[in-house]
């Protein structure tokens, strides 16, 4: 009896050890790219179909992580210029310029058709959305990673699954996204990252689609969105630009 | 990709451009569409059922001018066929933006605006008569939440248009913002009314949060003693890509559901009005062929009595009462 209880008192303890430092290794991850400051920059986003062809949009990205806001605006192609989205909180809107109204949108839809989703541009929370299941390290490509297999504790995320690859830098080089079955539904790459300041903040993002793709010449291809970061600031950005008005400004 | 991968970088960035410079030369866009399509309906149950069809071409032309950054100018006109011809055009939208500061946006001219947080029904859209006046908009960040000033006058409500009166001037005002994970607003709309110009009163506050996945949002209208409240909730899904909205005020309840799969997009709606029970389904597919042509099909059907509210709402496109149709309909559309 005596040795079941100090069994479980063991168990008890390396779990929650675990789960101390398992919460303290998300903390450091998410610390490295939120910014304490304002954070702005342009992005080519470039979505491949297979047997459909590539096409392109820009946009520009404005984040102030401390409130948990973003804006981001379409400046290209001309046909979507002026659309734009609004993330204050829990609230993501999505601004059309043709109806000139505001409709409430979900951070779990894709972004403008493509293979990102509008959560892929909000501040990192894996401390606060998931908790750490398992853990090895293991190689991939000239890095030494840590591989962490992540649970949702709530369902507010995207995805319910995640098994991330961290370096010693604590920076997130890839991540596959499951779905609540185990499902593999998409796989993210960031093999570069830029500092600014005292943080780092991805140059390039490749996201593959797990689902959609199509067979070219007996091989299934995914379909892939590239996110090219480039312009990169941190200075302080005008509080207008995190209101519906500045999006009802810029639009066409 | 992770076998060579570039260095991350580091060290000073290089001088930052203007993301959104927010000035271009003068650009011309526009859009245009034609339509046609057949229907077969009934306007009564006993009335034999008839053959319908319809053409109409719609098309705008915006011109829009930002040559500073602290100002813009804008205009568009449009036109539709009406009978067989086409209806002289209109001014659609004609205003001039000016940012004080790069915090305070004024609009001022003629502009289309929303506020409101229903999705099938927006009894709270307290500016639904701005698109048809001139106006004044002022929208400044305060506090960290946004606050919106407007005022305009429609030429149709006052006694002398060339010399219209602080009186028959319709004022509005909104504010709003989050806490946490509430989104909250609230609006107001008056009039001090005139002789044969009638005061106004209008009040509405909102709240939302997004519960479960789902937007859940209530919004209570006071209009001049009246209250009409508001509830909703709107749940979209991913793969495929559904869109389900559930709204009650104290005069309808509806519920709308949208499917996406591909190019396809099928779809439910439905509106009940609760005073008379009377009401309208419509289920429809649209089916997106290419990026010019769309093809819609849609089954409307209306139930409850000739003098019901439904039944006087629901018109063919000869304006008519319809009780029940099928028809199809081909789009093209482009913009430019």
């Amino acid at each position: 009896m005596r040795l079941t209880v100090l069994f479980l008192v063991a168990i008890l303890g390396v779990g929650q050890a675990w789960g101390i430092e398992g919460i303290d290794l998300l903390k450091a991850i998410d610390a490295q790219v939120t910014f304490g400051t304002d954070f702005s920059a342009q992005y080519r986003i470039t979505q491949d179909r297979p047997g459909e062809g590539v096409s392109r949009q820009t946009i520009a990205l404005f984040r102030r992580d401390r409130e948990d806001k973003f804006t981001i605006v379409i400046l290209d192609p001309p046909v979507d210029q002026g659309k734009g989205y609004l993330k204050v909180g829990n609230n993501l809107w999505f601004y059309d310029p043709e109806d000139r109204r505001f409709v409430l949108t979900s951070a779990k839809d894709r972004f403008q058709n493509s293979n990102a989703r509008n959560s892929d541009f909000t501040r990192s929370s894996l401390a606060s959305d998931y908790r750490i299941v398992s853990t090895r390290q293991e190689k991939l490509g000239k890095f030494d990673t840590q591989v962490l297999d992540l649970e949702a504790t709530g369902d507010g995320v995207t995805f319910p699954k995640t098994r991330i690859w961290v370096t010693a830098d604590n920076l997130l080089r890839k991540k596959e996204d499951r779905s609540l079955s185990g499902q593999l539904l998409r796989v993210t790459a960031i093999p570069q990252y830029q500092q600014l300041g005292d943080r780092w903040v991805p140059v390039r993002v490749v996201i593959a689609d797990q689902l959609r793709g199509r067979e070219v010449e007996g091989v299934f291809r995914s379909e892939t969105t590239t996110l090219e970061m480039s312009h990169p600031s941190n200075k302080p950005v005008s509080d207008l630009v995190f209101t519906q008005g500045y999006l009802e400004k810029v639009s066409r | 990709m992770f076998e060579d991968p570039d260095e991350d970088l580091v060290g000073p960035v290089a001088a930052v451009v203007p993301l959104v410079s927010n000035t271009s030369p003068v650009t011309v866009s526009g859009e245009s569409s034609v339509s046609s399509g057949v229907s077969v309906g009934q306007a009564d149950w006993r009335a034999p059922p008839e053959l319908g069809g319809a053409f109409s071409i719609e098309g705008s032309l915006s011109v829009d001018a930002r040559l500073d950054t602290r100002f813009r100018a804008h205009a568009t006109i449009g036109a539709e066929t009406s009978g067989q011809g086409f209806t002289a055009p209109v001014l659609e939208e004609a205003f001039v933006d000016y940012t004080l500061g790069d915090t305070i946006v004024f609009r001022a001219g003629r502009q289309s605006l929303s506020w409101g947080q229903g999705r099938l029904f927006n009894p709270a859209d307290l500016v639904e008569d701005v698109d048809e006046s001139l106006s004044i908009k002022m929208f400044a960040p305060v506090f960290g939440n946004g606050l919106t000033l407007i005022g305009w006058a429609n030429a149709a409500n006052v006694a002398n248009a060339t010399r219209p009166t602080w009186r028959e001037f319709v004022y509005a005002a909104q504010y709003s913002g989050n806490l946490g994970p509430l989104g909250w607003g609230l609006a107001a709309r008056v009039r001090r009314g005139a002789e044969a110009i009638w005061a106004e009163r209008e009040a509405s506050g909102f709240l939302r949060s997004v519960v479960a996945g789902a937007d859940v949002y209530t919004e209570l209208l006071w209009n001049s003693g009246e209250w009409e409240p508001l509830f909703g909730l709107y749940k979209e899904l991913s793969d495929p890509r559904v869109r389900a909205s559930l709204e009650a005020t104290s005069r309808q309840v509806g519920a709308a559901v949208k499917v996406s799969v591909g190019s396809v997009h099928p779809g439910l709606r439905w509106v009940q009005y609760l005073a008379d029970h009377s009401g309208e389904a419509v289920v429809g597919v649209e089916w997106e062929v290419d990026n010019l042509t769309k093809v819609t099909w849609g089954v409307p059907l209306v139930y409850g009595g000739t003098t019901s509210a439904a039944y006087r709402e629901a018109t063919d496109d000869r304006g008519g009462q319809q009780r029940w149709a099928i028809g199809v309909n081909v789009t093209l559309s482009a913009r430019f």
